[in-house]
């Protein structure tokens, strides 16, 4: 545990949406305060149901936020990378946290506790119009989140996320995935997982090689993913 | 990470892992074997990746990574 350098601090502070017309000598104190803690992989930073100790904001590395059932099922709601912050729900709403968030390589983290945080919102108003539209950007990503695990087949939510993972949108950096983490970040479980690649093996959207998932058409995989039962 | 080459092999959760061997006999390439009471890949060349050992494990100690790729990126 330490507390963050300033200069490095501030600029890493800048970078986060939240703060991007927050002033240096704001972000500064804020930067003085925060707590910076190292996770390796494998490690639980945040667990579900526990009290709120504040904003985290992520340094480096990447993370999942999941919802755990009472049987040890996981379901993925989020995928965390550098840049982004976490357990903002709670922080807003004073409530414990309301997601467990586990490291999946080595990452650093910040903490920016919730008093302060308030009381830099108090002074800075533009900083609760950012707040505000990430929980909104929030909200749309779990309505979409229920749409696809309520709405749409297994076959239809693993095209989208074959897709996701190609075309390099929020999952970019990790083409690899085991199917147990594809089943837990599509509300289902392995071997379902690999019933629905068969499935989609068999209309020639994609082809399983050895290690590799080759998607084939994917016009196809797209047309797939849109459909709504 | 270094196990992502060309040629993956399963990977096996050493914590996970309670040495039952059931995915050392379930395997048809004989690419597993139990050593210091683990199961370990010892055969990688023999691995054809089939998942037999991943769904046989009682403990989900085994998993295999899958690389996404889009077909026309690979033969371009």
């Amino acid at each position: 545990m330490s507390k963050v350098e300033s200069p490095h601090g501030v600029a890493l502070l800048k970078a986060v949406s939240y703060f991007s017309d927050v002033d240096s000598a704001a972000l500064d104190r804020l930067a003085q305060s925060a707590i910076r803690r190292t996770y390796d992989a494998g490690q639980v930073i945040l667990i579900d149901g526990e009290p709120c100790t504040g904003l985290y904001v992520v340094e480096s590395g990447w993370l999942k936020v999941v919802k755990i059932g009472l049987d040890g099922r996981e379901q993925v709601l989020q995928m965390l990378r550098a840049g982004e912050a976490f357990n903002a729900i709670s922080v807003f709403t004073d409530a414990p946290n309301q997601a467990s968030v586990s490291a999946l390589e080595t990452s650093v983290v910040w903490i920016i506790q919730r008093e302060l945080l308030m009381k830099l919102m108090d002074e800075h108003p533009a900083l609760a119009q950012h707040v505000i539209k990430d929980l909104a950007g929030r909200v749309m990503h779990l309505v979409r989140l229920v749409e696809d695990l309520s709405l749409r087949s297994v076959e239809a939510r693993l095209a989208r996320l074959l897709l996701e993972q190609a075309e390099g949108e929020s999952v970019q950096r990790r083409r690899w995935a085991t199917q147990a983490e594809m089943a837990s970040r599509l509300g289902t479980v392995p071997d379902v997982i690999n019933r629905a690649l068969r499935k989609l093996s068999e209309q020639g959207l994609i082809h399983v090689e050895r290690h590799q998932i080759q998607i084939l058409n994917k016009e196809g995989l797209r047309g797939i993913a849109q459909v709504i039962e | 990470m270094k196990q992502f080459n060309d040629r993956p092999v399963p990977l096996i959760d050493p914590q996970h892992c309670d040495g039952c061997g059931l995915c050392v006999h379930a395997c048809p390439t004989k690419t597993l074997a139990l050593q210091d009471g683990k199961a370990m890949v010892v055969n990688p060349l023999a691995c054809e990746y089939i998942g037999t050992c991943e769904v046989i494990c009682p403990t989900q100690a085994i998993t295999r990574p899958f690389e996404i790729v889009v077909a026309e990126e690979e033969t371009g």
